[in-house]
């Protein structure tokens, strides 16, 4: 499954993270820091895999069958809840874009294919490109969270949700013009009024004021 | 009045992110206290925001969220309007955790909004509903009925974030699997792709917790899925599960080569190709016994080798491709071993993923012919480039920058950061236990010259700089211990060693040396008759910088130093001479002197030390002084044994030897007892004794119960004494003191009678009355859970247990057909030495116990069988598993479990029908039907197992 989703520019601003596995906030911080300066060590035309002999990463609390490898050190580990940390010898991987400037991380397991990871990520910024037009590093500063909206329509849980960019796009674009109907309506907005994804695409956007989904509750 | 939004917020921190830090956290607190306010207020779209930009902050900075944060997001999350409701759900799983109380309130909450009619409101439930459930596993029975009730939404968005929602849920919930299996498998069949591959996403997520055991019924699906789908991301996934599922069932791999197949040939996407690749190696698809295997083996490496040989191409691809050789060089060591030069070359690449994954697969390539050859190229990457780059930095780079402003470029550029790579301590101490790692290999199986791997560890001590002395210390020690015929060598080198001044000096910063040194030290010590000169050999022991070194090498020295002295003085012994006379005086005052510092060290073992020896060379000193030699110029032509030589020397009176007895004080102290490697196990097969029986009480009945009837009846009589009265003259008293005297009399002689009859008692009711309790005990504790029960104890005839005796003769006689094999396919190569691989085994050892295979404990094991045993009685039309196209007779899926495993009967509660005509007695059904399949040569033998 899936680890951590994490998004920082090329001097280690995160601009998104999202941890799957409950990791406690100030390790979260520190695998962040972490694992940005491995990857901005790494010159040009390196492969995407990140493999470090100091990296670490904590394992989650219920690995279940999947051993732990040798524990040596424990630089992440700050608060030490999840003491059985791992390292290369356990399958998680991290692996990364690099768009412009900012690098695309996601912490994985054995469970996914590296060059579907890969592809993944692809996918994730073709949606946040569909979702913001052209979409650069200050899209993702301000909207943080239609960053994570984005994400979540991709990754539930840890797990991938939908891989289809046409599908991510339209989940992406209902949600968006609900947000905006609920917003920019005076009155708690009944939830009969929203939209389902791909049924109003004609309908709901554009308008963004009451207008436009009030004419959506006529249909 | 003006309440910042998020926006404002993200610009206020940007533009304070250029002053000073101070002005930023006083920013920051700023914006913490209208949060917090935010919070509190009425107004929900405040609110709202509020926890927003919180939830911001959170993911930037170190903070903590206000008292109360998790309650605010519980408030936007039952809010009625989406954007509200949708924020909520994004700030839950940041603001709760663990043992936030908060996550109760959510529960009606979360129901409600999962069962709503309205569409785009259960997908904001179920995408935070994984991380709820994983802080707060109670949640999870609470929202099992409803997730599977999902499952059949109308929506496929829906369905699809439901079927995601198990894998946690279940994971909280072991036995909703039960329930929900069933209903998962059908999802495998729903319309919409993407709940399909978030449905075998989530199979293979439950089959790398379990195992694949409990998803083999589900193979026909997942094949259809195979051959029907068009969809790369479930393709991957499909394969990868089947990457799992064929070790177990190996009929599989019949199956799911023309596929596979099929695919590696025709897909266009790298990412199918290789987890194809990868799932035929991993999946054991690629036997060497089939045809078939051999040549999908072929095309597999050449595959990959094409990756690995693409000067210029993909590093990505490189980069799998030694991963996934790294799995196929167990079975096919010959085919990656044609891509060695690639392989060593990678080495030196300048991206440290490489390189790891790169050592990772030299390490399992390694073998008898190649070791030398690769050790020596792991030794070239840890030995410093040039000597001229550390001390002139500045100079080197300006020369560079002189000589070709531009077109150095990227060139140069990554031969930079190679060698910083080889210079970063981490990697250089990765790659120094690697080295150590494949030369020591399952002990030393890849070896044949002893005397270089002697000096590998001796150069791996020298360049390495890192802190594996400890390592090289125990491989040394144990070389030496085992190979006898390394002995000479050893120490010869490890001489010259110890007078390396240098190197005490770099020992004390624990960077490889220090092990060398203690080895050295050590060895000398223990094999002083190798040494050259034992003279120059303790005076080194003893350098003017030995105070300075850790308290482990002096107490090491300090010891070495008495028994080279003791090997020196009895050797002198044959050649005594008036010389050697005052060479030995010497010795030993030098010795004493450099002990001296010693003996008021902190550490009281190098203190206890010193003090011992010095002592003992007290005493031969004086010996040495009033040794006046004998007028009989006779030479003795033999050594008095070594053995206990001091009193044999004085025995005999007759001739007095002519050199001082005391020279074979020390030596008898060190060489009583050769030391050996002791053997795996070694401790365990220690025969116990005759006649030891541990059960057996020492003190009877654990020497309570018959001392406290004692005590209670003693007791009695003395409350008794009391009540004699009191008062009533001189004669009552009389009476009384004659009454207690009597009685005391008689108690006495009662207590002794009883105590022997107690005695005899117990001695002839023991055996009977134990034995029942004990086996009462047994009965009682057997169930119990918290009672580690002795299995052994059960089976009382320990002699029909079927366990291999492993012989010393008999471990010889397997281990040499290896060598001689060797020897007959390299000519050129020396006889392997000889050494002692197995190790000492104490005498009249025990056949060693069979290593039992610990059952798994845990929620993995409790729910191991269960599913199948579900899937069995849900539903039956899935259990017919044909194998159409090699004529096979349909038969039903064999559920294959490890034998040492108790079976599922426990959990189904039934007991196991050893029939294999159990397929029609439907009224079984629920029980599971354990079939062991057994694989020899192709054939199948199918048995039942109770």
């Amino acid at each position: 499954m899936i680890h951590a989703v994490l998004i920082f520019n090329t001097h280690g601003k995160p601009r998104l993270s999202k941890f799957y596995t409950p990791i406690p906030p100030l390790t979260q911080q520190a695998l962040i820091s972490q694992i940005f300066s491995f990857i901005s060590d790494r010159p040009a035309g390196v492969c995407n895999f990140l493999d470090a002999p100091e990296l670490v990463f904590p394992a989650p609390p219920n690995a279940g069958a999947a051993s732990n490898g040798n524990g040596n050190g424990n630089g992440g580990n700050g608060k030490g809840k999840s003491t059985a940390t791992s390292t290369r010898d356990d399958d998680t991987r991290v692996i990364y874009r690099h768009y412009a400037t900012l690098y695309f991380v996601f912490v994985v397991d054995g469970a996914e294919s590296e060059l579907g990871i890969l592809d993944l990520i692809q996918v994730f910024v073709e949606s946040l490109d569909r979702a913001f037009e052209n979409v650069c590093e200050l899209d993702l500063i301000f909207h943080f969270d239609e960053v994570q909206y984005v994400l979540n329509e991709i990754i539930q849980g840890g797990l991938v949700l939908e891989t289809n960019i046409n599908e991510i796009n339209l989940c992406v674009q209902a949600s968006k013009r609900n947000r905006k109907a609920s917003a920019a309506s005076a009155n708690p907005l009944l939830p009969s009024m929203l939209v389902a994804p791909g049924a109003g695409r004609g309908r709901g956007d554009g308008g963004g004021g009451a207008r436009g989904w009030l004419a959506s509750i006529g249909v | 009045m003006f309440e910042r939004t998020l926006q404002d917020l993200i610009r206020g921190l940007r533009a304070h992110k250029a002053s000073s830090r101070a002005q930023e956290d006083a920013f920051l607190n700023e914006a913490m206290g209208e949060i917090r306010d935010e919070l509190k207020g009425k107004d929900m779209a405040l609110k709202a925001e509020a926890v927003l930009k919180m939830c911001y902050l959170m993911m930037l900075y170190p903070i903590a969220p206000p008292a109360g944060f998790a309650f605010h997001v519980v408030e936007t999350m039952s809010s009625a309007r989406f954007h509200i409701k949708q924020l909520g759900y994004l700030a839950a799983p940041m603001a709760f955790s663990g043992d936030t109380e908060e996550v109760v309130l959510t529960v009606n909450g979360i129901k409600k909004d999962l069962l709503s009619p309205h569409l785009p409101i259960p997908p904001l439930a179920l995408s935070a509903l994984p991380h709820l459930l994983s802080l707060t596993p109670s949640l999870a029975h609470t929202f099992h009925g409803d997730l599977l009730l999902l499952l059949t939404h109308s929506s496929a968005r829906v369905r699809k974030r439901a079927v995601l929602c198990l894998l946690p849920a279940w994971e909280a919930y072991p036995d909703g699997l039960r329930e929900g299996f069933p209903r998962l498998r059908e999802r495998l069949l729903d319309d919409d792709q993407s709940v399909v591959g978030a449905t075998v996403g989530v199979v293979m997520e439950l089959a790398r917790r379990q195992g694949g055991k409990n998803y083999l019924p589900l193979a026909p699906e997942l094949f259809a899925i195979l051959t029907g789908s068009s969809n790369n991301w479930m393709l991957i996934k499909v394969v990868k599960l089947f990457a799992i599922l064929t070790p177990l069932e190996p009929r599989l791999v019949r199956k799911l080569l023309p596929p596979l197949t099929s695919l590696i040939s025709s897909t266009s996407a790298i990412s199918l190709l290789y987890e194809c690749v990868r799932t035929c190696i991993v999946g054991g698809m690629l036997d060497p016994d089939r045809p078939e295997g051999e040549a999908l083996a072929r095309v597999c490496v050449e595959k990959l080798g094409g990756y690995l040989r693409d000067e210029g191409g993909d590093q990505n691809l490189r980069y799998i491709a030694l991963l996934a050789m790294v799995k196929i060089t167990p079975t096919h060591p010959h085919m990656v071993a044609e891509y060695q030069d690639e392989i060593l070359q990678s080495l030196d690449d300048a991206d440290l993923s490489i390189r790891m994954r790169a050592l990772e697969l030299i390490t399992a390539m390694v073998d008898r012919d190649n070791l030398q050859h690769i050790v020596d190229q792991l030794l070239a990457h840890l030995a410093p480039p040039e000597d001229e780059s550390p001390p002139l930095p500045s100079a080197m780079s300006s020369l560079a920058a002189v000589a070709g402003q531009q077109s150095v470029g990227k060139a140069s550029d990554v031969t930079v950061t190679a060698q910083s790579i080889s210079s970063s301590p981490s990697y250089r101490l990765l790659l120094s236990q690697r080295l150590l790692d494949i030369v020591g290999h399952d002990t030393y199986v890849n070896v044949t010259d002893f005397e270089w791997v002697v000096s590998v560890l001796i150069d791996v001590a020298y360049v390495s700089n890192v802190d594996v002395g400890s390592q090289i210390r125990d491989m040394l020690l144990d070389i030496v211990g085992r190979v006898k015929s390394v002995r000479p060598y050893a120490v010869r080198v490890l001489e010259k060693v110890l007078g390396d001044d240098n190197l005490r000096e770099r020992a004390r910063d624990k960077t490889g040396e220090d092990g060398l040194l203690e080895a050295a030290v050590w060895i000398c010590g223990e094999y002083a008759s190798d040494i050259g000169s034992p003279l120059s050999a303790i005076s080194n022991v003893l350098s003017h910088s030995l105070p300075l070194a850790g308290g482990n090498v002096i107490s090491l020295s300090v010891q070495s130093v008495a028994k080279m002295f003791g090997f020196y003085a009895a050797s002198i012994s044959s050649r005594w001479s008036a010389d050697l006379h005052t060479e030995c005086k010497n010795l030993v005052a030098s010795i004493r002197s450099g002990l001296e510092p010693f003996l008021a060290f902190p550490l009281i073992e190098v203190q206890e030390r010193a003090f011992e020896i010095t002592q003992l060379l007290a005493f031969v000193n004086a010996d040495l002084t009033n040794h006046v030699p004998p007028k009989v110029s006779k030479p003795i032509e033999s050594i008095p044994g070594v053995e206990g030589g001091f009193e044999e020397s004085n025995d005999d009176d007759s001739a007095e030897p002519p050199y001082p007895k005391s020279l074979f004080l020390f030596q008898p102290l060190f060489t009583s007892h050769e030391l050996n490697s002791v053997a795996y196990m070694a401790q365990s097969a220690v025969r116990i004794p005759e006649g030891l029986n541990l059960d057996h009480d020492i003190v009877p009945n654990a020497g309570f119960s018959a001392d406290i009837d004692l005590d209670d009846s003693e007791s009695e009589e003395e409350r008794g004494e009391v009540h004699l009265g009191e008062g009533g003259g001189a004669g009552m008293d009389e009476l009384r003191r004659v009454l207690r005297e009597q009685d005391r009399e008689r108690k006495g002689k009662k207590s002794k009678g009883k105590g022997k009859k107690v005695e005899g008692e117990l001695t002839a009711e023991e055996k009977a009355e134990k034995a029942k309790r004990k086996a009462a005990r047994r009965d009682k504790l057997k169930n119990d859970p918290y009672y580690l029960f002795d299995k052994n104890e059960v089976d009382d005839d320990v002699d029909n247990i079927p366990i291999v005796r492993l012989d010393d003769a008999e471990m010889a006689a397997a281990e040499a057909p290896a060598p001689t094999k060797i020897k007959s396919k390299k000519k050129k190569a020396a006889p392997p030495p000889e050494f002692d691989r197995a190790g000492e085994m104490p005498e009249g050892a025990t056949p060693l116990p069979k290593q039992e295979a610990r059952p798994l404990s845990g929620l993995a094991a409790i729910d191991l069988t269960a599913p199948a045993a579900v899937s069995r009685e849900g539903s039956g039309r899935f259990e017919e598993y044909t194998f159409g196209d090699d004529g096979l007779p349909p038969r039903e899926v064999e559920v294959q479990t490890a034998s040492a495993t108790p079976p599922a009967d426990n959990e189904a509660g039934t007991p196991v029908i050893p029939s294999p005509s159990s397929a029609d007695v439907p009224a079984n059904e629920e029980a599971v039907k354990v079939v062991k399949v057994k694989r020899k040569k192709g054939s199948k033998k199918k048995s039942a197992v109770a």
